[in-house]
């Protein structure tokens, strides 16, 4: 009894289970932050797009890992919804978009503000004591003028063969026309025998 | 009579009009007697007529560069064949930051008989601050010896959204521990940043804690109170943050963002005092519903 009693006072406790690391390389990008407002006027509807990694260098420093991506809309419920779910299974390497519509009210006034936080986590699996991590995303979306909502930049992707559709149109039409003028000078030519 | 009227008319036009030709074109001069005739134009120098139209949103890549593609038009009232191809470049230019120049290539679909449309990519790093990054043209043309340029600042920018990207290893190592012990110093928590996101600049570095529960015996646990928080570089025990069971605490770890090997932190673990528990595995795990988190 005495030797059990000086083992339990030695005995030390272990919290870790030994050789359960894990990297976890969850990564969310977004368009706007509180230094970079949303800008819509009222009654706009707008969807914005971020967009989430699970390690997209694939490095050795990242486990190579699936992972899942909880999201959730905190704050701003009024008028921001997420349309793309709130579960995201990132398998290693790859990237997902979640997407979110901004609806302003038709009634909101000029200059006002709302506040936008969503949150982007993932905890990985394991035993021990295991960190996942979260991702505060948050930005102010103000109403302005419909002028000063700046439009969305495209690249001018002009493709061949929409020009070549071009060129085909035209030499159709001036086939066409080729014809008609056949067609008629051969008309006249036959009315003119006809009536000599 | 009137008829012969017009008939006399253009008789004698027509004779004006060849006897002038005639003066005009003989004679040891004539006024339009065949000569060479040589006119020097210059060089016109050619002109950007053409950047975005608006802002170009660019969502960078963690731990990776990402390449923006931007367009431009250039005239030369030269002819297009003027115009240098390979001087054609575009710059994203931030205070503070370092420049992003990208060279461009030819879009062959939108040339005309004095424009060329440039499709430029700049590549830009993960690091790369987020915010408005001006944009600025450039090209020169074919003239020698002094070539002609034009250099044009779009009015919109490159705007580089914020790239929240950290990557660490998700497993407290708490190694054996003894009840009793204080000033427990655990092994750091090497964190990289794969972003934009600059800590403590932007914000800081949170971090919830919850209570350890016993896999043996669950009705023990190691509240989370017994932990501090804090940047390893300092003293953890000393100055770090105590710990609140389910309670996002702030931290002062710095994560700079950067270049690979100037982009880590550490965040440092201590326990303050190892309570008397019974000896067995203690655990945060989501199966427990009891995971930490690290915020930022």
């Amino acid at each position: 009894m005495v030797n059990r009693n000086l083992k339990l006072s030695l005995i030390v406790f272990v919290v870790l289970l030994v050789n359960t690391s894990f990297i976890l390389a969850l990564a969310v990008n977004s368009p706007y932050y509180n230094s970079n407002p949303l800008k819509a006027y009222a009654g706009q509807e707008k969807e914005i797009v971020f967009d989430v990694y699970n390690c997209p260098s694939m490095s050795d420093t990242c486990d190579k890992e699936d992972i899942v991506a909880t999201v959730l809309l905190e704050e701003g419920s009024e008028i921001a919804e997420i349309t793309s779910g709130s579960s995201y299974n990132l398998d290693f390497g790859d990237s997902g978009k979640i997407k979110m519509k901004i609806s302003i009210p038709s009634n909101a006034a000029m200059n006002e503000e709302y506040l936008i936080r969503m949150t982007v986590q993932s905890v990985p699996k394991g035993d021990g004591v295991r960190m996942g991590v979260k991702y505060n995303v948050e930005f102010p979306v103000i109403v302005t003028d419909a002028s000063n909502v700046p439009e969305d930049y495209v690249p001018n992707t002009q493709t061949k063969s929409e020009n070549t559709n071009y060129i085909f149109l035209i030499i159709i039409l001036i086939i066409v026309i080729m014809i008609l003028i056949i067609v008629f000078s051969i008309y006249k030519i036959l009315y003119d025998l006809r009536k000599s | 009579m009137k008829r012969g009227y017009w008939i006399s008319l253009i008789v004698v036009a027509a004779i004006i009009l060849i006897g002038a030709f005639i003066f005009l074109t003989s004679g040891d001069d004539p006024l339009f007697a065949p000569s060479d005739v040589k006119v020097s134009v210059g060089n016109a120098p050619p002109k950007i007529t053409n950047v975005p139209f608006a802002n170009v949103p660019v969502s960078l890549t963690p731990g990776l560069s990402k390449n923006v593609l931007v367009q431009f038009t250039a005239r030369d009232p030269n002819g297009y064949d003027n115009l240098n191809d390979a001087s054609a470049l575009v710059t994203f230019r931030r205070v503070g930051e370092t420049d992003r120049a990208g060279g461009c290539v030819e879009n062959i679909l939108l040339r005309t008989s004095k424009t060329k449309t440039y499709d430029c990519t700049v590549s830009m790093q993960y690091y790369d601050g987020a915010g408005d990054w001006t944009m600025t043209f450039f090209i020169t043309d074919l003239a020698t010896p002094t070539p002609g340029s034009d250099t044009l600042a779009s009015t919109f920018f490159a705007q580089v959204g914020q790239l929240k990207a950290i990557t660490y290893n998700t497993n407290i190592d708490l190694g054996v521990i003894a009840p009793s012990a204080t000033n427990v110093t655990l092994p750091n928590v090497g964190i990289t940043n794969q972003g934009n996101f600059n800590v403590p600049t932007d914000g800081s570095l949170s971090v919830t804690a919850r209570d350890l529960i016993g896999v043996t015996a669950s009705t023990e646990s190691i509240p989370a109170s017994v932990f501090l928080a804090g940047d390893s570089s300092g003293d953890v025990c000393g100055t770090g943050i105590v710990l609140i069971n389910n309670t996002l605490r702030s931290t002062n770890v710095a994560i700079p963002r950067g270049p690979s090997g100037s982009n880590q932190g550490s965040l440092g673990f201590c326990i303050s005092l190892v309570p008397e528990v019974s000896a067995q595995d203690y655990e945060a795990t989501s199966a427990r519903l009891n995971p930490w988190l690290i915020e930022i």
